[in-house]
């Protein structure tokens, strides 16, 4: 993707999932159709983090025919374009506000 | 002189199939890093250096890893880790605070600032700050908490982002596109460093050259 292409589709400033299209994981710049609903429509599921469950079942409960909407704070990664092979820079992967470790055994940190 | 990993560089790989656009992108910028601070002060940046210098001393052969301008960007861009001990504040206020307290412990000690101790000084001070001992003004953070959950982990992190620091310990760099394939035990894909043998230099040094 040449740079000036990434200024104007940066996906931590503006939303790619929109307009009944989503980004296609497969193939570099492509899309895929993506079903959307309005604010007053109701649907079967609503499921809030798209990440490795949330987006798993999403699809799953998808492709069995229920309307379904996904929420998720973060942007729409390209996997094929958006990432560099690389510990740190994958560090955009993650949510990096600050959750606060307290407690006598803590998960991290 | 590397002579672990003999003539092992990742950069070399940069045009071959192991990298890709955006890597490289990444990986040039790291590289390109500005190595005058952006959001510590000139004293501060100074004590910084002076505490890596310390944690992770470098060989005087090549160019040094830039551990504390890496350190200053990260707090320019107060790029958080997503979480953190409830002992300690915000990544920001953690490091100034704590250059602060440093820098004013050294002056009350011995009259100079810590980049001007010497090694055994420096060493001395950092270790009463890693095991608690240390005095001074640390606003409620528990020294030794600040000293492993900040310190060492921002200096240690930063220092092996670093291409210099995968030479050294022969980590052949980004994985991807070509990808890991031989999984077993004591095999090494033709993008891996290979590792010197007792004696076997100059045939490590013959397959870090074929090494793409």
């Amino acid at each position: 993707m040449p740079a000036s292409a990434d200024i104007v589709d940066d996906p931590q400033r503006v939303p790619r999932g929109r307009n009944g299209r989503a980004p296609d994981p497969f193939r570099i710049g492509a899309w895929v159709p993506m079903r959307e609903f309005g604010e007053d429509e109701p649907v079967d599921f609503a499921i809030v983090g798209t990440g490795a469950g949330g987006g798993t079942l999403t699809c799953r409960l998808a492709e069995l025919g229920f309307s379904v909407v996904g929420f998720d704070a973060g942007p729409w990664w390209r996997p094929l374009e958006d990432f560099a092979s690389d510990e740190a820079h994958q560090q955009k992967l993650y949510w990096t506000d600050d959750r606060i470790c307290d407690g006598a055994d803590p998960l991290t940190a | 002189m590397n002579r672990r990993f003999p003539g092992h560089d990742v950069l070399t790989k940069r045009q071959s199939p192991s990298w890709n656009e955006k890597t490289r992108q990444v990986i040039d910028a790291r590289l390109a890093l500005q190595r005058t601070p952006r959001f510590l002060s000139d004293e501060q940046f100074q004590t910084l250096g002076a505490i890596c210098d310390r944690m992770v001393p470098q060989p005087g052969d090549r160019p040094p890893v830039p551990i504390a301008a890496m350190i200053d960007a990260k707090l320019y861009e107060n790029r958080g880790d997503g979480y953190r001990d409830h002992r300690l504040p915000p990544l920001r206020e953690a490091w100034t605070l704590s250059l602060t307290a440093i820098e004013a412990e050294a002056r009350r000690c011995c009259n100079v600032g810590f980049a001007q101790l010497d090694a055994a000084e420096q060493d001395a001070l950092l270790r009463a700050m890693q095991q608690g001992t240390i005095r001074g003004e640390w606003s409620g953070m528990p020294p030794a908490v600040v000293f492993a959950k900040r310190l060492l982990l921002d200096i240690v992190t930063q220092y092996y982002t670093h291409p210099t620091a995968w030479n050294e310990i022969g980590f052949g760099g980004p994985a991807s596109p070509r990808g890991y394939v031989r999984m077993g035990f004591d095999r090494r894909d033709p993008w891996e460093a290979a590792e010197a043998a007792p004696g076997g230099e100059t045939a490590a040094r013959k397959a870090n050259a074929r090494v793409g």
